[in-house]
C-alpha cells in the first residue's frame, strides 16, 4: 500500500510547510539539470512529487535539507540520464539565465557571470554537477559527503578539481 | 584582463545565489505542489511498471507449466520435446528476468546516497536493456517452436513428422533473420548502425547499453579520489 494515503493531516501540513521553507533547493536542482522551461516545469514537478512519496519514510532527526538534496539529485539524475531522446535536441544551459533575465536589471555583469556558470555547469558530468550545486550554495563538507555518498577528503578533492577546471574554463585561448 | 580571465569559482557564489534569490520571486515554475493528478500520474506509472513485470513473471510461470507438462508427453518426438525445452526456458528466463526487475524496482529509494542510488538504476537500467535485447533477438527463433507445439496442442498435427523440409525452412528464415538483425546491431557500418538505433530510439541496439556502461564507469571515476 503507498505510505502517502495514510498520512495524516498534520503530516501533510508539516511537509508542505517544510517543502515552502526549502523550495528553493528543487528551483535550483531543476534549473541546473534541465534544459528548458518545460523540461525544467517537468523536472520539478517530479523531484516535488517523489518528495512528497518518500515523506513518510523521512527522519526527522536528519536535516530536512540533506533529506531533499538527496531525492532532489537522484530525481533530476535520473531524468537527466534516462532522457536520451532529448538529449540529442539539447538547447543550451544558460537558457535559463535568459529565461529569467530582469530587464530592470542594472547588473549585467552578473548576468554574463551566470552565464559563464551555465555554460561550465554544462560540460560537467551530472555527480560532478550535483557537487558544484552543493558548492555554490554554501553547504558544508560533510553534508556535501552525506547527500552524495563520498568521503568528506574526497568532496575536498573533487571542489578543487573543479576549481581548477573553471579557471580552465573561462582562461582564454593560449592561456589555459 | 577580461572579466572572464579573473573569473573563480567563488566569485560565481554571488551571482548564483543571486540567480536563487531571482527563481524564488519568478513565476516560471510555479509548483503545483501535491495536486492530487500529479501524484495519481506517479503513482500510476510505478504499478503500471509493477504490473507489467508481475504480468511476466506469471506469464512465465503459465508457460513453464504448460511446456513441462508438453514436452514430457512427447519424448516420441525428437522435434516435439525441443520445442517444448525450448519454450520451457523462454518461460523460465522471463521469469528470472521479471523477478530481478521486481527486487530492482522495490529497492529504488531515492532518500539514499546520491552515488549508491545512481549506481542502483544505472544497473537496472542495464539489466532491462540487457534483457530486452535478448528476449527480443530470441523471437526470431522462438515462433518456430511455438508453431510446432501449437499445431500439436490444437490440431494434434506433427510438422515435423510430415514435413521435415517445412521445419527446415523456418529454421532457415528465423537463423537468417537472427543473423541480419545482429549483423545490424554490432557489425553494420556504424553510420548505418546510428541510424538504426535512431530509428528504434536506441533500445534494440548497442548504444544505450554502452551508455549506461559510461555512466557506470562515470559513478565508480567519481567515487575514486
Amino acid at each position: 500500500m503507498d505510505a502517502t494515503a495514510t498520512m495524516t493531516a498534520d503530516m501533510q501540513q508539516a511537509f508542505g510547510e517544510l517543502l515552502q521553507q526549502h523550495r528553493g533547493i528543487v528551483f535550483k536542482v531543476a534549473n541546473t539539470y534541465a534544459r528548458d522551461a518545460e523540461d525544467r516545469a517537468d523536472l520539478a514537478q517530479e523531484i516535488s512529487v517523489q518528495l512528497w512519496r518518500a515523506w513518510p519514510g523521512y527522519d526527522p532527526a536528519r536535516r530536512f535539507s540533506t533529506w531533499m538534496y538527496r531525492i532532489a539529485l537522484n530525481v533530476a539524475i535520473s531524468f537527466l540520464r534516462s532522457d536520451g531522446h532529448r538529449r540529442r535536441h539539447a538547447v543550451p544551459l544558460d537558457e535559463v539565465v535568459h529565461d529569467l533575465a530582469d530587464d530592470s536589471a542594472a547588473d549585467h555583469e552578473a548576468d554574463e557571470q551566470l552565464r559563464v556558470l551555465h555554460r561550465f555547469i554544462a560540460t560537467l558530468e551530472p555527480l560532478n554537477r550535483a557537487l558544484l550545486l552543493l558548492y555554490l550554495d554554501e553547504r558544508s563538507t560533510r553534508e556535501m559527503a552525506e547527500v552524495l555518498g563520498i568521503s568528506e577528503s574526497n568532496v575536498t578533492t573533487k571542489i578543487g578539481r573543479l576549481k581548477q577546471r573553471i579557471r580552465d574554463h573561462v582562461a582564454p585561448p593560449g592561456n589555459a | 584582463m577580461t572579466m572572464e580571465s579573473t573569473m573563480e569559482l567563488d566569485d560565481l557564489k554571488q551571482a548564483w545565489q543571486a540567480l536563487d534569490r531571482r527563481l524564488q520571486q519568478h513565476n516560471a515554475i510555479n509548483l503545483q505542489l501535491l495536486t492530487e493528478s500529479r501524484v495519481q500520474k506517479a503513482k500510476s506509472s510505478l504499478r503500471w511498471l509493477l504490473a507489467w513485470s508481475l504480468v511476466q513473471v506469471a506469464f512465465g510461470l503459465a508457460l513453464t507449466v504448460f511446456s513441462a507438462i508438453f514436452w514430457t508427453g512427447h519424448m516420441d518426438s525428437i522435434a516435439l520435446m525441443l520445442s517444448g525445452i525450448a519454450l520451457h526456458a523462454y518461460g523460465v528466463g522471463l521469469i528470472i528476468i521479471g523477478v530481478m526487475e521486481l527486487l530492482l524496482i522495490l529497492r529504488i529509494d531515492y532518500a539514499a546516497q546520491v552515488v549508491t542510488i545512481q549506481k542502483h538504476m544505472t544497473l537496472l537500467r542495464q539489466w532491462r536493456l540487457r534483457s530486452q535485447r535478448w528476449l527480443g533477438l530470441s523471437q526470431w527463433l522462438l515462433w518456430i517452436p511455438v508453431t510446432l507445439v501449437m499445431l500439436d496442442y490444437w490440431l494434434g498435427l506433427d510438422v515435423w513428422a510430415h514435413s521435415p523440409a517445412t521445419v527446415c525452412w523456418f529454421l532457415a528464415t528465423g537463423t537468417t533473420g537472427l543473423l541480419a538483425t545482429l549483423w545490424l546491431m554490432y557489425w553494420s557500418p556504424s553510420a548505418l548502425r546510428k541510424r538504426v538505433g535512431d530509428y528504434l530510439d536506441d533500445n534494440s541496439t548497442g548504444f544505450v547499453l554502452k551508455r549506461a556502461q559510461r555512466a557506470l564507469d562515470e559513478i565508480a571515476h567519481f567515487e575514486r579520489e
